[in-house]
């Protein structure tokens, strides 16, 4: 056995311990077995994917006989093991996170035991190498979140909402997938990957197409793009924190991943307008996602949507590349890619330690509304920091990773033209623009999360009461803040790590389109350049420097508390600083047509005149329009054709046996 | 990063922490002029920053480290960006360390950090103020994007020496109808972010109609220096990369002593003069209602779109 | 004419930003405590300037039943401005006189 197959071995093993740790333990006990064993097992498959990438070579493990039917295949190569990769850098912080995050009434023996279950699948989902195996780890990995999602049904009713939502959804992508997958199969000399990747060029154009566009909705649906997104804004604040952040941070690249894999691997490619299709879709859930994030008042809502919004960024990377490819542009598709697994890496990271400090925050003051929380920097000072640096990284912001995925994905667009496409001159353009304006709604939103959430003075008596978290809850956090600014400043020791896993999909990939010279970062043929170390260490020298400087020039060092400046005003409350709602409100109105939101205004005059007021109400709420506009009134027919089916279905035995005889006799009929 | 860059990006950064009150200065001055007063003299902006250093530190109460940090970080992205911008000469190596995308989003770096400035200390109008800048910051944002990429077909790349270099080769490109949408859409996102009339007035002492000033109404003392001397350099650079966008002619394409004089006349000769007609535009131009901004900003937007599709139908 | 930017002196927004506090008017009840505030407001080294003969010595509000005393009863006053109302060049005079 080499070396990686010990590694994935291990990472399983430690998974099955520790559910069976969590199984048989009680108290601190199984939260700490949990927690390490849980870290242990991200270790392993994070370092079998190091080894891959770093050119071990693909980890294979092939165990025919385990499963009826169909053996085990698993053959994790570089691409899957960026993913693997990304998985583990949240999943090891966030079990650690895990031992004290669940001290607050989650150590139940369920949740407990299903979280070491989700961590391995997760990490073996990138690994699967024929259909059957995809598919035993795919629904493994939606069964176990599922149930973890479900972890406090019991305390509250969105909960149960929530998990109905999920699992619905879930089911109907995995559907979706095995369509596209067992046609696929059908066509082809067996089911591991490695004959689909054989017929797959050989296959009739509508079936490959028929297949693509399945594999997009199933895949598209666990990366939560927009339209099929519903289940995100309500399942990931919902669920625990730390599941949060594993599902948004690790589980949604799955999607991603299952749309390179199938698309780009399997069937080698196709036409311009699956890149286009792509492309779209990125972009559509892109701005959707983010102005849904910038009028969201849960904290946690607010970062699901930004996950939506993330995973449209990376569609965009991956339908440039497969715009680029199909016009021959084999260079600019590289680091069209490139761009989008360097995104999934710094999402992963950033959007672990956004939830995990959002988790933090629910557990110290009870409450996930911005509306209510403030001065939590001041209450909790390494959460506030670790958020902040969290909030600076997916602003896309120097010297953290964000900027350096979003530069390489905004060069990849530019680089495009002059081209002699049209579809390349008229898409591009859109995508930058929608690229842009996502970037600059997202600073919004995350000033409004981190500026009302954590500056200035609580808004309620709950967060006044607010402490810091324990010891744990804290390297979790702390060990993905450095992460985040580690890859920011030096995200050349990536890059070699990326030309590999770009490189197994070579129907994307030309020449060397990303390369490091010693710290900088060069574009395809030097079109340009960044050096992130210069710039994030230039930043961090001139601002450790002027204060220096200030000091040389004889200022003074101590300063005076003084009170706020309020014209003059005598009773200052926190009742008057800026609340979530109104920062965000001048953009709101900006997009009044596409967010629609619902006023409710109620005035109640008193008793004795109609020209007193006595109290004034008023209600403002944004709904998803997708929701109410297309999933509800799909629900509505699906319940109405449920009850219409209910007559076929009455419980009497005589019918059901008359329905068996006649199918028996068509059966028979038809196979004559 | 070899010696004669070095010492070039040093002599940017000199140049232009000197330069930019004076500019400032310069724009007030005219302001004064052409509304009938007196008016203040041009260097009246470094003694009002000297006057500041040595006045006393004050720290609002319920503020923390984000907005002590928050002049710091204003004016360290700012002179980053001086660092990267080829003012004086394109022949400096640290220009492959950043290219037009990354001046932005260090911009960007400053505004969200005042903005959380704004919200840290817990007024109202601290409140109201990021509020508002952040609206004008993610709408101008896609605009200035656009117009970059404009700018970066005609040249074949988003450096920025290659932009100026591809512009002193070919002097025609600047009358094509691309370029001048460019300018006239990096014209109205500079007015937009660097807080000019009509977007926002930055003279005004009423809190309602204040974007800029209102986020920094609680810094006192040298903090307020620090302020000062970063929104004067950010207002520099933005004038200077239009300048040497559009209109490059007499900046230094080498690192030779003669040539770098001459560059820092003929730039500073450009801030001066981009700095008297803005003044004079400002003279004669009213503050738009916050929520008419965005309609300009999309205007803009607009703009620098039609400007990337002529690059391309008319090529 | 009357410009006193030409002497380098400017309105600013915020008592934070200032170096001196130019009052008019006598004190009211209501006023005494923002006064006090933006005192305290402004960083030192700092001067306050009563300008008009309300803000000396209350002039024609002396017995006024909103009135509660001159500006220099609640601050200490450095300049003073007589006049009702004051000349503007003696305003820009004193000013000057601030500043040379």
């Amino acid at each position: 056995m080499s070396a990686g197959t010990w590694g994935l071995a291990f990472a399983a093993a430690a998974g099955g311990i520790g559910t069976i740790a969590a199984l048989v333990t009680v108290g601190p006990t199984r939260r700490w077995l949990v927690g390490i064993l849980s870290g242990l097992s991200a270790a392993a498959g994070g370092a079998t994917a190091i080894l891959v990438l770093v050119g071990h070579g693909p980890v294979t493990v092939h165990l025919p006989q385990i499963l009826p039917l169909a053996g085990v295949e698993l053959n994790l190569d570089a691409l899957g093991a960026v993913f693997v990769l990304a998985v583990a850098i949240v999943a090891l912080p966030a079990s650690i996170y895990g031992i004290g995050y669940t001290a607050h009434g989650l150590n139940r023996r369920s949740v407990q035991a299903m979280y070491p279950l989700f961590i391995v699948s997760l990490l073996l989902v990138p690994a699967a190498a024929s259909v059957s195996t995809l598919l035993l780890l795919w629904e493994a990995m939606a069964l176990t979140s599922l149930v973890l999602v479900a972890a406090e049904h019991r305390d509250r009713s969105e909960v149960r909402e929530a998990a109905w939502w999920y699992g619905s959804m879930s089911h109907l992508s995995m559907i979706a997938i095995l369509m596209a997958l067992v046609v696929f199969a059908g066509h082809a000399p067996g089911e591991t990957f490695e004959a689909l990747r054989m017929s797959g060029r050989h296959l009739s154009s509508s079936t490959r197409s028929f297949v693509f566009v399945l594999s997009l909705v199933g895949f598209g649906t666990k990366a939560g793009v927009v339209p099929l997104h519903v289940w995100l804004p309500r399942a990931h604040p919902e669920a625990p924190s730390h599941v949060s952040a594993l599902m948004s941070g690790a589980m949604v690249n799955l999607g991603i991943y299952g749309v390179l894999r199938v698309t780009w691997d399997l069937l080698g490619g196709g036409p311009i307008w699956w890149g286009i299709t792509v492309l779209f879709v990125g972009v559509t859930s892109a701005l959707f996602g983010i102005l849904h994030a910038l009028v969201a008042r849960d904290l946690k809502r607010l970062l699901a949507y930004s996950t939506s919004e993330n995973m449209g960024l990376i569609l965009v990377a991956v339908g440039a590349a497969g715009i680029y490819s199909s016009s021959g542009n084999p260079m600019l598709a590289g680091v069209a890619i490139t761009a989008a697994l360097l995104h999934i890496v710094n999402h992963a990271a950033f959007k672990g330690l956004l939830f995990l400090g959002a988790g933090s925050v629910v557990a110290a003051t009870g409450t996930r509304d911005l509306d209510r929380m403030g001065g939590l920097l001041a209450r909790m000072p390494v959460t506030g920091a670790a958020f902040a640096v969290g909030s600076l990284a997916i602003m896309a912001l120097p010297p953290f990773n964000g900027f350096v995925s979003e530069w390489l994905l905004l060069k990849s667009l530019v680089q495009g033209l002059p081209a002699s496409s049209v579809a390349i001159s008229v898409t591009m353009p859109i995508a930058v623009g929608a690229v842009a304006l996502t970037g600059g709604l997202a600073a919004a939103a995350f000033a409004k999360a981190f500026g009302t959430g954590f500056l200035a003075r609580p808004r309620s008596p709950q967060v006044e009461a607010a402490a810091e978290v324990g010891g744990t809850m804290q390297t979790g956090m702390v060990s993905l803040a450095v992460a985040c600014l580690g890859l920011g400043l030096a995200p050349f020791a990536l890059l070699d790590v990326l030309r590999r896993a770009g490189a197994a999909l070579p129907s994307l990939w030309g020449g060397e389109p990303v390369r490091s010279v010693g710290v900088t970062l060069h574009t395809g043929g030097l079109t340009g350049s960044l050096s992130p170390l210069f710039i994030g260490g230039g930043l961090i020298l001139l601002v450790v420097l002027i204060p220096v400087v200030l000091r040389l020039l004889g200022v003074a060092g101590r300063r005076r508390v003084a009170e706020n400046w309020g014209s003059g005003r005598s009773l200052q409350t926190a009742r008057m600083e800026y609340t979530a709602t109104s920062f965000a409100e001048p953009l709101q109105r900006v997009f009044d047509d596409v967010l629609r939101p619902e006023f409710d205004l109620a005035v109640t005059h008193t008793a004795e005149s109609r020209y007193y007021v006595e109290a004034v109400r008023y209600r403002v709420g944004i709904v998803d329009g997708f929701e109410t506009h297309v999933y509800r009134p799909l629900i509505r027919v699906a319940k109405r054709w449920g009850e219409m089916s209910r007559w076929v279905q009455n419980g009497s035995i005589h019918r059901y046996l008359a329905y068996l005889f006649v199918a028996l006799l068509i059966v028979l009929l038809v196979s004559q | 990063m070899t010696v004669p860059a070095a010492v070039g990006a040093l002599i940017q950064v000199t140049l232009v922490i000197a330069v930019a009150p004076i500019l400032t200065g310069l724009m007030r001055a005219t302001r004064a002029k052409l509304e009938g007063r007196a008016g203040p003299s041009v260097v009246q902006p470094w003694r009002d920053i000297r006057k500041l250093l040595h006045k006393e530190r004050i720290k609002p109460e319920y503020s923390g480290w984000v907005f002590l940090l928050a002049p710091r970080v204003l004016l360290a992205s700012g002179l980053m960006v001086v660092v990267l911008v080829p003012l004086i000469t394109t022949a400096t190596a640290l220009g492959g360390s950043g290219d037009l995308f990354a001046v932005v989003y260090l911009v960007l770096l400053g505004t969200v950090f005042l903005v959380l400035a704004g919200l840290d200390p817990g007024t109202a109008f601290g409140g109201m103020g990021a509020s508002r800048a952040i609206t004008v910051a993610a709408l101008a944002e896609p605009a200035f994007l656009l117009a970059i990429f404009a700018l970066s077909v005609r040249a074949g790349s988003s450096s920025l020496a290659t932009i100026v270099d591809s512009v002193l080769a070919e002097p025609r490109s600047l009358a094509s109808p691309g370029s001048l949408l460019a300018l006239a859409a990096v014209s109205v996102v500079v007015l937009a972010e660097s807080g000019r009339l009509p977007v926002d007035n930055p003279s005004t002492h009423l809190e309602l109609t204040m974007i800029h000033e209102s986020m920094v109404l609680e810094y006192a003392g040298p903090d307020l220096a620090v302020v000062e001397l970063a929104s004067q350099v950010r207002l520099t650079i933005f004038l200077g990369l239009i300048a040497n966008l559009f209109a490059p002619w007499g900046i230094a394409v080498t690192t030779h002593p003669a040539d770098l004089a001459i560059g820092t006349g003929v730039v500073v000769a450009k801030l001066a003069l981009l700095g008297v007609v803005i003044a004079t535009f400002e003279v004669f131009v009213a503050k738009m209602r916050l929520f008419r901004v965005p309609e300009l900003l999309t205007a803009a937007f607009i703009l620098a779109f039609l400007a990337i599709t002529m690059s391309f139908f008319l090529t | 004419m009357y410009d006193a930017e030409r002497l380098g002196i400017r309105l600013v927004a915020s008592p934070r930003h200032a170096d001196g506090l130019m009052v008019t008017g006598p004190v009211t009840h209501n006023m005494v405590g923002p006064l006090q505030k933006t005192l305290e407001a402004t960083p030192g080294p700092k001067i306050v300037i009563a300008v008009g003969d309300c803000a000396l010595d209350c002039g024609a509000f002396r017995d006024g039943y909103g009135v509660a005393g001159t500006v220099a009863d609640f601050v200490p006053v450095d300049v003073e401005i007589p006049g009702c109302p004051p000349d503007p060049s003696a305003i820009v005079a004193a000013l000057r006189g601030l500043i040379g």
